[in-house]
Order: C-alpha cells, then sequence, then structure tokens
C-alpha cells in the first residue's frame, strides 16, 4: 500500500514537468491555463482534507478543514485578482497553513502541499 | 485500513485524471483547445471550487 502511494505520488510530481500550455494561445489564455492547473491542485489539497475528516475517527479535525479552506479560498482570490507574482503569495499561504495545523494533520497534508509547491514552482518558470 | 491509505485511494482518481490530462497536453499533435475554451475553464473551475470552499466554511461555522 505504501508502495502505491509512493507511486501515485511520484507521478503526480513528474505530471506538471510534462504538461505545458498548448501553443499559439494568447498570453492571457496561458496565464488561465496555468492558474486553472494550480487551482485544480490545491482543489486536491482541500478535497483531501475534507475526505481526511470523514474518516472513522477523522484524520482531520473540523477546525483544521475551516483552515484549509480558508486557506484555500484565500489561494484562489489571490490566483484571480493577481498577474504576477501570484505564485509565491500562494505558496506562502500553503506554508502558513501548514504551520498553522498539529503536527499529525500537518504530516497529512504536507505531501499535497508540496505537490501544489511543485507546480507553483513549474508554472513560475 | 490506515486512514492515509483510504485518502490516497480516494484520491487516486483526480489524481490519475490530471496526470492523464497532463500527458494529453503535452502531445504536440492533440487538438489545440480555443482561448474561449480555456477561458470557460477557467471561470468554471474558480466558481466551483469557491462555492465548495463556502460551502464548507458554512459547515463549519463555529457560530452556528
Amino acid at each position: 500500500m505504501k508502495t502505491l502511494l509512493s507511486l501515485v505520488l511520484v507521478g503526480f510530481v513528474l505530471a506538471p514537468a510534462c504538461a505545458k500550455a498548448p501553443p499559439n494561445l494568447t498570453p492571457q489564455s496561458v496565464d488561465e491555463f496555468n492558474k486553472t492547473r494550480v487551482i485544480k491542485s490545491i482543489d486536491i489539497l482541500r478535497d483531501t482534507a475534507v475526505i481526511a475528516n470523514g474518516t472513522v475517527p477523522p484524520t482531520i479535525s473540523s477546525a483544521s478543514i475551516r483552515r484549509v479552506a480558508q486557506a484555500h479560498q484565500s489561494a484562489v482570490n489571490v490566483i484571480v485578482a493577481s498577474a504576477t507574482g501570484w505564485q509565491a503569495t500562494v505558496a506562502l499561504g500553503l506554508d502558513e497553513l501548514l504551520t498553522n495545523l498539529p503536527a499529525n494533520e500537518r504530516a497529512t497534508l504536507a505531501p499535497y502541499v508540496a505537490l501544489a509547491k511543485t507546480l507553483l514552482n513549474e508554472v513560475a518558470r | 485500513m490506515n486512514p492515509l491509505i483510504s485518502i490516497a485511494i480516494q484520491s487516486i482518481p483526480e489524481i490519475i485524471a490530471l496526470i492523464r490530462s497532463a500527458f494529453t497536453k503535452a502531445n504536440p499533435d492533440a487538438p489545440v483547445p480555443p482561448d474561449a475554451e480555456i477561458h470557460a475553464a477557467y471561470l468554471a473551475a474558480i466558481s466551483d471550487t469557491l462555492a465548495k470552499d463556502a460551502a464548507i466554511l458554512a459547515a463549519t461555522d463555529p457560530n452556528k
């Protein structure tokens, strides 16, 4: 099972390295394409936290998924409102989210934050 | 089953879809989506995800 989890995470890390914006697009479309990819990656972070809250016993507390949802909402608002520099701001917000979580919950969500930050670095290039 | 493994297994369909889309877009022979489609997908992603956030925040409101 741990091998399966590792393989899935490695595949997810490699996937952003292969995805490029389609050619012959306007700069705005390239920007929106990359922003959509980042939004989808942080969606997985949020949705994973929600699923973790549904396990018995909950792996993530309700207070923590509220923090995750607030951080996610802030990140999306930054992405929408910013033309440049949003990647660093979103990455900082994700780091702050992890800092404010209990240690055991941090360990659960850290891989998903790492994957989102990998994608943020990729689209920032 | 370990809860973390259960979480990972439930996330697999989304992860597989993301990986699949990544390799599709890397294919130079794949049809290029027009700007309008990308814009529509961007707007849909924003509205759908913010609606989910609002639902979560409403469900976890400590003042309710």
